[in-house]
């Protein structure tokens, strides 16, 4: 990366600003407490998220706390917040795989040294990619017409995954659920990329002359790193779940945890972490859901809304065949269209077609998550007062705990909203434009190759904001 | 740990989810319970040999003959204003004799109310023949999902028509012509009335209007703490777009009754089910 | 270290089980304490009122009936002879009845708002007895 590069001109790529270099930030990330306090506490919440699920069956998801928290709340929190924000901070006080890593480790706070309980199966080779949680994730939304809705189906859509989280821990080794099956891992992976904070090592030197890599095999103070990768030389946030297991575990206190300009990691490409063809997949495949969630939630289409909704066995079986058609094949169709006059244009014969199209497909990653987050915003603004709501009455049972269980359903800003999320759209695109030139200079080497090949690839991410802007803004 | 054990752990957690997920599913509406699919009542509507010239009276001992069918009547609470009480049930006799068909009603009511006047109001009676008889069977009301057709026997009106009496005590009164009971409060026009029976049409809630042709005959008498009243029309529909049409087989029906003395009118009534017509 | 892990292992038993005992304790609790019957409002074809009757002693001081819309449509509730009616019972909303049992006999209670094509059907006894 170019020593100088400024994104728009102003803020320098190799910007960094460490956190815990603030002496409370970085006892906090060395305590064993930390994050398990968070994790006990988002353990709290979800068991109370799922006993609303349970109990509320079939009734009113406007009044459940389970369908408000996790659809309303926490779903809008991940994709405006945490994600873009913090990278995968969810992952790090997520409590689904709390009672797997218990069995494995035989521990909650402590650590145990030696061979992890479990039968502790290699996770199998052909499988270490995100195909699983591509196709998962996707499988998931053919249901959002009911888990957004029906209580009871948020029940078994978390209750599953806490199972399969659960039964993947005590049959593979350590976070091998995370890693490759989570159906909210993929995509934070996927948009982690962009955060605007890291984890990474600072000093290479004392990590090179460290000959026991303790953040990977772990040692007395914490485990070796239960995702697998190996924190003394990662570059990409994807794969990383911030469970700060190396903060613990360095002797050297050589870990940081840093802010950064967004986007930084759409630029690396090393042979330990190379783009891949299923990590863009799940840009176009994430593009394509947000493409329909629209359509079928904030969209004026009621006969969408129905297909959605299973109001007919034959209009949902058109609407996932058309949804995963669109997903799997149309999006990623159509940029292989682009990809190959961005070939074209740009006269290179070197460069392989695949190298092309996977490489720009990262593009979609800023364009993607300020889709996301737009719809966010259009969930958030007109919904959000319903959790005034069932914080108060969380099982529809009466209860008044703070007072505000007759609080009325009052959209905010939804004059606005529309403008919000063109706004969004907008700056999510000129950081797209930005990073995607240089995405297009590591591609072709050559500038003026870079520029020509360029061109259909800016017309593409055009032509998809102008659609979305379209859609938002009517 | 040994393999087996890990192995069982896993079965067991997936039992336990299973079960979990099976109660849950079958409590989704709260507790299962087994839910009886109500039939709805049928009305025979056999042949007779018989002629009913109202301007004799309604044949009493003739209908004294047949065994009526008892039709259970319920409180109307959809519109509001909501009646004061409930008439719980309703006597209903019906034939044809291929030229007419006749339906005969009897119901128990303490107080025979036909003078209207200040809070006074009449007792009454009412048949509804839904028009769309693909209508959702459940949809009893004027014509919530399609079109009706209702004929509506009033006291107050039967003595202006058979007995040329003045329905009204004071000239003045508030519930002047039915549907219209919220709007006029004083007489402002003088109906001539073609019969005993208003013969209305509906298509949606609160839009009852009386047909411009008038075809339903009927007469009633008040004995004894009873009311019973005749309703006569030509079997076939004169008018097939607007008139109730009976053909062999079966169609759908509904009855009202409404106790004046209780200060129901309007939307303050009994009414029952869907009864269902057996045309022989 | 080992008190911690059980503070720990405390914490998860407290914040899972403990829970969940925690939250059915005090609604069994307040059900008795503050309500004398639950009442469950459905629409005939999924199950009618839970349940369809509710016995009722003569000469209690208060009964109050603590009403739930599982649904999600819009459900009323009346017992017309004695007077007692609430209005619209919005999807989820959860409302209550209060009333003095001062008259002996068998009541109807039913459903006031067009919530299904058999609404008709949502119907129940009260007996006061």
């Amino acid at each position: 990366m170019d020593n100088k590069d400024k994104l728009f001109g102003l803020i320098d790529l190799n910007w960094r600003f460490e956190l815990t270099k603030f002496k409370q930030v970085g006892k906090l990330f060395k305590s064993r407490w930390f994050p398990l306090l968070p994790i006990i506490v988002n353990l709290f919440i979800f068991v109370i998220i799922l006993l609303a699920g349970f109990i509320g069956g079939y009734s009113s998801g406007s009044y459940n706390f389970g369908i408000m928290i996790v659809w309303i709340l926490w779903w809008v929190m991940l994709m405006f917040i945490l994600v873009p924000g913090f990278s995968r901070s969810w992952c790090l006080m997520c409590p689904f795989p709390i009672f797997s890593d218990w069995f494995q480790r035989k521990r909650l706070f402590g650590v145990r040294q030696g061979k992890l309980e479990g039968l502790g199966l290699k996770w199998p080779k052909q499988l270490k990619n995100m195909w699983v949680m591509n196709i998962g994730f996707l499988v998931t939304t053919f249901f959002s017409g009911l888990f957004t809705v029906k209580p009871f189906a948020t029940f078994v859509l978390l209750g599953g995954i806490i199972l399969l989280a659960f039964l993947i821990g005590l049959i593979f080794e350590k976070r091998s659920f995370c890693l490759y099956v989570c159906p909210v891992s993929g995509f934070q992976g996927l948009y982690a990329q962009f955060a605007t904070a890291e984890i990474r090592r600072m000093n290479p030197e004392l990590c090179k002359n460290h000959k026991v890599k303790t953040c990977f095999v772990g040692n007395e103070c914490g485990y070796g790193c239960p995702w697998m990768l190996t924190p003394f030389d990662f570059k990409k946030n994807t794969y990383c779940g911030m469970c700060l297991e190396c903060f613990k575990t360095c002797p050297y206190d050589n870990m940081g945890f840093f802010l950064r300009p967004p986007g930084v990691d759409l630029l690396s490409d090393t042979p330990r972490e190379p783009r891949r063809l299923d990590e863009a997949w799940k840009a176009f495949i994430m593009l394509g859901i947000a493409a329909v969630f629209f359509l079928t939630m904030q969209g004026p289409w009621g006969v969408l809304k129905d297909m959605v909704r299973q109001a007919t066995f034959k209009g949902w079986l058109i609407f996932i065949t058309l949804h995963s058609f669109f997903c799997l094949v149309g999006i990623p169709g159509i940029f292989f269209i682009f990809s190959c006059l961005s070939k074209l244009f740009s006269g290179n014969k070197e460069v392989s077609l695949r190298q092309i199209f996977i490489n720009f497909a990262y593009t979609l990653v800023p364009i993607g998550l300020g889709v996301w987050i737009a719809f966010s915003v259009g969930i958030i603004l007109p919904n959000g007062s319903y959790l005034i709501h069932v914080i108060s009455d969380p099982f529809a049972w009466g209860w008044n705990l703070f007072g505000t269980a007759h609080f009325p359903w009052t959209p905010v800003f939804t004059g606005s909203l529309g403008y919000i999320q063109g706004f969004v759209l907008v700056i999510f695109y000129l950081f797209a434009t930005a990073l995607g030139f240089r995405l297009s200079k590591q591609t072709y080497l050559d500038l003026s190759q870079a520029k020509r090949g360029w061109i259909p690839i800016l017309i593409f991410l055009t032509l998809v904001t102008i659609l979305f802007l379209w859609l938002y803004l009517g | 740990m040994k393999k087996s054990v890990i192995i069982l752990i896993c079965i067991a957690a997936v039992i336990l989810f299973a079960l979990l997920v099976n109660y849950g599913a079958t409590h989704v509406r709260g507790v299962p319970v087994k839910i009886v699919e109500q039939k709805a009542e049928v009305l025979e509507v056999p042949f007779f040999d018989k002629d009913i010239d109202l301007n004799k009276g309604i044949a009493t001992d003739f209908w004294s003959g047949l065994k009526p069918q008892e039709i259970k009547l319920i409180y109307q609470l959809m519109a509001l204003p909501w009646p004061k009480s409930s008439t719980p049930m309703v006597k209903v006799t019906a034939f044809h004799n291929t030229k007419d068909i006749y339906f005969y009603m009897e119901w128990i009511d303490e107080t025979e109310d036909k003078i209207l006047g200040v809070n006074k109001f009449s007792d009454a009676c009412a048949i509804m023949f839904p028009m769309d008889e693909k209508a959702q069977a459940p949809t009893l009301m004027m014509g919530f999902l399609g079109r009706a057709d209702i004929w509506h026997w009033k006291a107050s009106r039967d003595i202006q028509f058979w007995l040329k009496e003045e329905p009204v005590n004071n000239k003045v009164y508030v519930d002047l012509y039915y549907p219209f009971e919220d709007k006029e409060t004083l007489v402002v026009s003088k109906e001539i009335v073609k019969s005993a029976v208003n013969d209305l049409t509906a298509i949606r809630v609160g839009t009852v209007t009386p047909k411009e042709n008038q075809y339903v005959e009927g007469r009633g008498f008040y004995n004894q703490g009873v009311w019973q009243v005749v309703f006569k029309r030509s079997l076939k529909a004169v008018d097939a777009q607007n008139d109730a049409i009976f053909n062999s087989g079966k169609r759908l029906c509904a009855f009202a009754v409404w106790n004046g003395s209780k200060g129901e009118r309007g939307g303050r009534k009994s009414i029952s089910d869907w009864v269902e017509l057996l045309i022989k | 270290m080992q008190k911690k892990e059980l503070i720990a292992g405390l914490l998860v038993v407290l914040s899972t089980v403990g829970t969940v005992a925690g939250i059915y304790g005090i609604e069994n609790y307040r059900r008795k304490k503050f309500y004398t019957v639950e009442l469950i409002a459905r629409a005939p074809e999924n199950g009618n009122w839970y349940p369809q009757q509710l016995k009722i002693p003569y000469g209690m001081k208060e009964v109050k009936i603590l009403i739930r819309n599982i649904e999600t449509v819009t459900h009323g509730f009346a017992i017309p002879d004695l007077g007692v009616a609430v209005g619209q019972i919005k999807a989820g909303e959860v409302k209550v009845v209060r009333f003095i049992p001062d008259k002996r006999g068998t009541f109807p209670f039913m459903c006031t708002v067009w919530c299904s094509t058999r609404h008709m059907q949502m119907r129940g006894e009260l007996i006061i007895e």
